[in-house]
């Protein structure tokens, strides 16, 4: 079903978008669910409640693209959840993710080192437009959509190996393009 | 900035790049790793006949311009990961001081040190030093050294960046074999807007023998600098 015909469904507030919605990006965020929280169950509940979400925001919300839309609202409630059990410690793939930015990021969030998030945000688009498109997608996918290096190595068509390496020169790109721009680190 | 401020903000991204990072799949069938090889072949192969032609090692280092260079060394086979380790565990590591073996006025740069560990085998295969005069200034001269038991090989962000490397001058100091360029001075416009000049980087791969290093100019570091750098590790590696 196209987008357009799911989110008219929305409108009319039949239950039948709930059930497009799931069958054409279900199992995306399930897997990006999974992904950050580590478990299947809490990636459930998270997808359950982006649901709600998507639901109570469509009227008047009308997104595209579609799946962009969802899969953030899957992402935000996912990364709550995993602060609300402290996944941390249960070794949830987002936390993985976020000990390997701590290497290049590890300042304290203080008044000085504060951006506003819209200007963070702007400086890390201009850091991904450096990027070739095969390394934009590797970044993205640990960083964003906390895949594991085998799954990102798998949709990339290089080894597991040569991931992990990238994802090390990128953190280090990364950490020069913010000193540059003079962003406290 | 912490981590998780960063992954906050990377959820406010455009659109354009979730679209891309989710319908991307793979195009062909050889990594870039395998062109880094290829490269790195065409590199050795170069250094090698050119040694030759020359009857004799130069002690000169001629270092090539670059308008641009993205990329690193790394080594030629399997993958690495880096853990931090003590200056004097870097030292027993490679059976001597990397920061002694600097010129006098980089000795006193604020080191941190790691070793490069095998994701094959965990062996470790080298160690990185990477230390600044003033690590709170900015653009305070500093490098970027690894000192690798493996060969290294110059890998490029992707083909658009790879200099020629037919062109490359190979050098040598100390009568090591040594491939050296630089990337000029360049201007760019930080956060707040202002123009800035990023000052001229220098990169050098150099044949140490039982080691091969790897070195980046950091800040304001100068090309006599980075020359009396690799003097000092010719003989050392």
């Amino acid at each position: 079903m196209e987008d357009a015909e799911i989110i008219e469904l929305f409108n009319r507030r039949s239950e039948e978008a709930l059930r497009a919605l799931d069958a054409k990006y279900g199992a995306a965020c399930r897997r990006l669910a999974e992904n950050i929280t580590g478990s299947p169950e809490d990636a459930e509940e998270c997808v359950n409640d982006a649901w709600l979400g998507v639901w109570n925001a469509i009227p008047p919300e009308k997104p595209d693209p579609l799946r962009t839309y969802v899969l953030r609202i899957v992402r935000n409630v996912s990364l709550k959840c995993l602060s609300r059990k402290n996944a941390a410690k249960r070794g949830g793939g987002h936390a993985l993710a976020l000990e390997e930015l701590e290497g290049v990021l590890s300042g304290p969030d203080t008044a000085e080192t504060a951006l506003e998030a819209g200007e963070l945000v702007r400086l890390i688009e201009g850091f991904l437009d450096t990027l070739s498109a095969e390394n934009r997608v590797i970044f993205l996918r640990r960083y964003w959509f906390s895949d594991p290096y085998g799954e990102i190595a798998r949709r990339v068509g290089v080894s597991e190996k040569n991931v992990s390496v990238r994802l090390t020169r990128l953190r280090r790109q990364l950490k020069d393009y913010l000193t540059e721009r003079e962003v406290y680190l | 900035m912490t981590a998780l401020a960063f992954s906050e903000a990377l959820g406010g991204i455009g659109a354009r790049y979730l679209e891309e990072a989710a319908d991307y799949r793979a195009k062909r069938t050889r990594s870039l790793w395998k062109r880094g090889l290829a490269a790195a072949c065409l590199c050795l192969v170069i250094a090698g006949a050119l040694f030759l032609l020359r009857g004799g090692r130069r002690n000169t280092l001629v270092f090539n311009e670059l308008a641009s260079f993205s990329g690193t060394a790394a080594q030629a086979v399997g993958g690495v990961t880096s853990e931090p380790v003590s200056a004097e565990e870097a030292a027993a590591l490679l059976g001597f001081d990397l920061i002694s073996a600097m010129p006098e006025p980089m000795r006193a740069f604020d080191f941190t040190c790691a070793k490069l560990v095998s994701g094959e085998d965990g062996a470790v295969t080298g160690v990185v030093a990477e230390g600044y005069a003033d690590p709170d200034a900015f653009e305070s001269p500093g490098v970027f050294l690894t000192a690798s038991f493996e060969e290294m090989i110059l890998v490029f962000e992707d083909e658009g960046d790879a200099p020629d490397l037919r062109e490359a001058a190979f050098s040598a100091i100390g009568g090591r074999s040594a491939l050296a360029f630089r990337v000029p001075s360049q201007t760019y416009v930080n956060a707040r807007g202002e123009e800035k000049a990023r000052p001229a980087r220098y990169y050098l791969l150099l044949d140490g023998g039982r080691l091969t290093f790897w070195i980046e100019s950091r800040g304001s570091l100068t090309q006599e600098e980075v020359e009396a750098l690799a003097a000092g590790l010719a003989g050392r590696g």
